[in-house]
């Protein structure tokens, strides 16, 4: 009990009081008349587009895809689930500075290959389109599972009924994964419009230029105190938008949760393609290569070509001097220490969290990751631009001087990803078999003891895995970073977005790069190692 | 309605043959039962009479049609048949009444007519008052009602049952096989019911194939599989009798090294072979009987089964007498039996 005050206070601190001072600050304010003023009009139509785009995007790629690889007899059909889970783990930013190498209209390498201008990646079409593909896991993954729910009876039933194969997919199985699809195509459609980075780099320096909501923040809160309360009253906006699509979104996983039964007793007998197979086989193969594969491809050619948009031989200039600078290595660093930082709170407080079994902490503490970064950041900065203090009977005083520290970022990280911890140790703690941990306290074992000893082994793989995936997601944060880092200090993220928005997207490269194969060697580690704890 | 013909059909999935040259004959209107232990390949069967599977070898014919066979691949959405899966597979995202429509409104049948056809195909299964529910708010039975109604809506030339009662309890069991035994006397369809439940079989069908590692062991009327069984195998399924190895000679039959006097039917059998024993057929406490270990007892309800050892086999006896004062040995004599000669291969 004392535990769940505890968590709930410091969530509390963290992020209800924020959030509460955030919607304080907007009283008073005319936001009518910010709401329609007309720069910000166009940016929540940008967000609006981009957003319907990018989940329209991804739901039509993919609800065949999952189709293909769950109920079809799709050669390769496991390598292809990776390949269009590949973009989970990859900063959205990456991907974006990826289709800038192939699709700038002057320096492009497709541009360079095709003949210049054939393809613009700027613009709100560009924007759709890259958080398509940064955002099509969110479809992928949900519409999968719920496929992989589908016994192969219901679909033999449609074809003994008088259906063929094609019929047959869209009058069952589509409609039963329906739910999840959707729900997870409004989950995309929340990511893009909470989405930063990749609507700065592929909207702001567009012709004509594309603002968001997020891109129209952050140009407020530089503008300093005055912007700020007009950033504030945008937020909401932005608050609104993301609250009525999660609601949505969960109204539809509730009614496609009620159509398929638990995963037991599944079999699923492949569909056979017939004469569809090998054109089938190479349309999805070439488009996981053209949308994820490529991008990271030019990434790595960008670090390597001496002078961006000229294809003149290779050098490895860019990776000597972004090696040897030592802005780089301070940056990595400080990105390395935070990262591991948060990635240590967001499992320990998670697991706490999971173990006190009250619904009501676990759902606030999942909260956070819904909130878009550019709201929480501002609401951070509302929260704690000046130290705050409590004082307990006129004599212990608590100061909290957080405010532009690098402390204020690492809550940020935190908070922000305790969701990881919290759903990954509630999943793991649901799973535990309860009678080791019975039997620990049978043969002596103290319950503390009893934890370290029998339920602790049991977690490890989930936990890690929360540890990787935080770890991950904040080595390159970007979009709190670019708000809460105190000036002249820089992580990777911060980093990345100047050099590719300013000056030099070849040193950029050589991060991303670096980044990338961070990912593939963590990934593998932990695969490598929750198959060991399995066997 | 239809007849259904399967000429020596193979079928392995990958290394394991799984169906070994099964040939059979259906007459149009007629109910066969394919009965066997799990994994003996009844459902692989159903699956190519279906075209859900395809045969390695050998046809398949639905009338006179040629359906399945070499270069032959009629798939399941032309062959107008029915199924009910054991599982029933009714569409939770369609009500009762969308169900049942389904393959008429495939067939390109008219609105009113679907309407008509289900409202009918409904009254059959006892179901006409669900018509606009979901699946979700139906119980086991009545999901398989519903599975029926969908398979017959569009008169099949033949229905497919696999297992369709075996998700049931006891009681909605045995009020199902009823109404399936009253549709088929009303419809007359053609009908191939998979089960593992001997007396499903021997009560539905009036052909029952008895199925062993891919394999027809037997295939006749349910009162010549029970009464006059082909083989030990059927015998061990059908009639839970007790297989013995030995000899007869002389009036006797010895396994074990333990002789049994054989009932007047068998006395001039001799020769080495199998001696199928039903569990009933066995007298107990008789003084011409052999004394055997009892080794447990075991109370019924409507009977007694005693556990007798015969070296190292057990001997499953079932009598109606409470036979409570023997403990240690009891005296068991055969009173009817069939005999199996060892094949000279
Ligand atoms: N798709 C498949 N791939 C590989 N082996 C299979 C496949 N389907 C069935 N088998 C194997 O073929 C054998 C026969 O299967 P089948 O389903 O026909 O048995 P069954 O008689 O219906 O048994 P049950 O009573 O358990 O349903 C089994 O050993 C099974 O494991
Ligand atoms: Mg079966």
């Amino acid at each position: 009990m004392k535990r769940t005050i505890a968590l709930g206070a410091a969530l509390g601190l963290f992020f209800v009081l924020p959030l509460a001072l955030l919607l304080t600050r907007a009283f008073g304010v005319d936001w009518i008349a910010i709401w329609t003023a007309s720069d910000n009009l166009r940016a929540l139509q940008g967000t609006l587009i981009t957003s319907l785009g990018a989940a329209l995007f991804a739901l039509t790629l993919a609800l065949p895809i999952a189709l293909l690889v769950t109920r079809t007899a799709l050669p390769g059909r496991g390598l292809v689930r990776g390949l269009f889970t590949l973009p989970a783990a990859l900063p959205p930013f990456i991907l974006g500075m990826g289709w800038v190498s192939l699709a700038n209209p002057k320096a492009g390498l497709l541009n360079l290959a095709l003949g210049s201008g054939t393809f613009d990646i700027y613009g709100s079409i560009g924007i759709s389109f890259v958080l398509g593909i940064a955002g099509l896991p969110l479809v992928f993954l949900p519409t999968v599972a719920a496929l992989s729910r589908i016994d192969s009876s219901l679909e033999e039933a449609a074809r003994i009924s008088g259906a063929g194969p094609v019929r047959t997919l869209l009058t069952v199985s589509v409609p039963l994964a329906a739910p999840a699809a959707l729900s997870g195509a409004s989950l995309c459609f929340l990511f893009a419009a909470s989405a930063f980075g990749v609507p700065y780099l592929l909207g702001v320096t567009a012709t004509p230029p594309t603002p968001t909501l997020t891109t129209r923040i952050y140009a407020e809160i530089l503008m300093g105190a005055e912007g700020l309360s007009r950033a504030v009253v945008l937020s909401l906006e932005l608050l609104v938008i993301a609250a009525i699509v999660l609601l949505a979104s969960r109204a539809l996983s509730a009614r496609g949760a009620v159509r398929l039964a638990s995963g037991k007793g599944i079999s699923i007998r492949p569909i056979e393609l017939g004469r569809a197979r090998w054109p089938l086989t190479i349309t999805v193969f070439a488009l996981a290569i053209a949308l994820v594969v490529l991008p990271l491809l030019a990434v790595a050619l960008t670090s390597v070509q001496p002078v961006w948009g000229q294809l003149s031989g290779l050098s490895t200039k860019h990776w000597s001097a972004v090696l040897a600078n030592p802005r780089t290595i301070d940056a990595t660093l400080r990105s390395l220490a935070l990262a591991t930082a948060a990635a240590t709170l967001v499992t320990t407080f998670g697991l706490a969290i999971a173990q006190t079994k009250k619904r009501s902490l676990e759902l606030l503490s999942t909260a956070p990751y819904a909130i878009p970064g550019t709201v929480l950041a501002l609401a951070l900065v509302v929260a704690f631009s000046r130290d705050v203090r409590f004082v307990f009977l006129d004599r212990i005083a608590f100061v909290f001087a957080v405010a532009n520290t690098l402390s204020m970022l690492l809550i940020a990280y935190t908070v922000k990803h305790l969701a990881f911890g919290a759903r990954n140790a509630a999943d793991a703690l649901a799973q535990v078999d309860t009678s080791l941990t019975e039997a620990a306290r049978l043969s002596g074992a103290s319950p503390m003891r009893a934890f370290f000893d029998a339920t602790l082994p049991q977690l490890r793989g989930p936990l890690l895995a929360a540890f990787v995936v935080t770890f991950l997601t904040c080595v390159t944060e970007l979009t709190l970073s670019v708000l809460l880092l105190p000036t002249g200090r820089d992580v990777l993220g911060t980093l990345l977005f100047e050099l590719q928005s300013y000056a030099d997207p070849g040193s950029a490269a050589v991060i991303a790069c670096a980044f990338v194969l961070l990912v593939i060697v963590l990934q593998l580690t932990q695969a490598v190692a929750t198959r060991k704890a399995a066997r | 309605m239809a007849s259904v013909t399967l000429s020596s059909v193979h079928k392995a999935y990958g290394d394991t043959k799984v169906v070994k040259g099964i040939s059979l004959e259906l007459k149009s209107g007629g109910f066969l039962a394919l009965l066997g232990p799990s994994g003996c390949g009844k459902t692989t069967t159903l699956r190519m009479i279906a075209g859900l599977e395809n045969v390695d070898a050998g046809t398949i014919h639905i009338d006179s049609q040629l359906v399945d066979g070499p270069n032959v691949r009629i798939p399941p959405e032309k062959r107008e048949l029915g199924m009910v899966f054991q599982s029933y597979a009714v569409w939770p995202h369609r009500s009762v009444k969308e169900n049942v429509g389904y393959p008429l409104s495939l067939r390109g049948v008219s609105k009113s007519d679907i309407d008509r056809r289900v409202k009918e195909a409904l009254d059959w299964v006892r179901l006409a008052a669900f018509a606009d529910r979901m699946p979700s708010q139906l119980s086991g039975g009545q999901l398989q009602r519903v599975a029926i109604a969908r398979a017959l809506v569009a008169q099949p030339k033949v229905l497919l049952l696999d297992e369709p009662l075996s998700n049931l309890d006891m009681a909605l069991r045995e009020e199902l096989r009823g109404e399936i035994a009253a549709l088929r006397a009303r419809l007359g369809t053609t009908m191939i019911f998979v089960t593992h439940d001997q007396h499903e079989a021997l009560a539905l069908a009036d052909h029952v194939a008895v199925m062993n590692k891919g394999v027809i062991e037997q295939l006749d009327s349910p009162r010549t599989i029970y009464e006059a069984p082909a083989t030990p195998y059927v015998a061990g399924f059908v009639g839970g009798s007790n297989l013995l190895e030995g000899t007869a000679a002389d009036g006797t039959f010895t396994s074990h090294g333990i002789s049994f006097v054989l009932p007047d039917s068998l006395k001039t059998v001799t020769g080495p072979g199998t001696l199928a024993v039903r569990a009933e057929a066995m007298a107990l406490g008789q003084p011409d009987g052999t004394p055997l270990p009892l080794l447990a007892r075991l109370f019924l309800g409507h009977s007694m089964e005693f556990r007798l050892a015969l070296g190292d086999q057990i001997l499953r006896v079932i009598n109606s007498a409470d036979e409570a004062a023997g403990t240690g040995t009891l005296t068991a004599r055969i009173t009817a039996a069939h005999f199996f000669p060892a094949s000279r291969t």
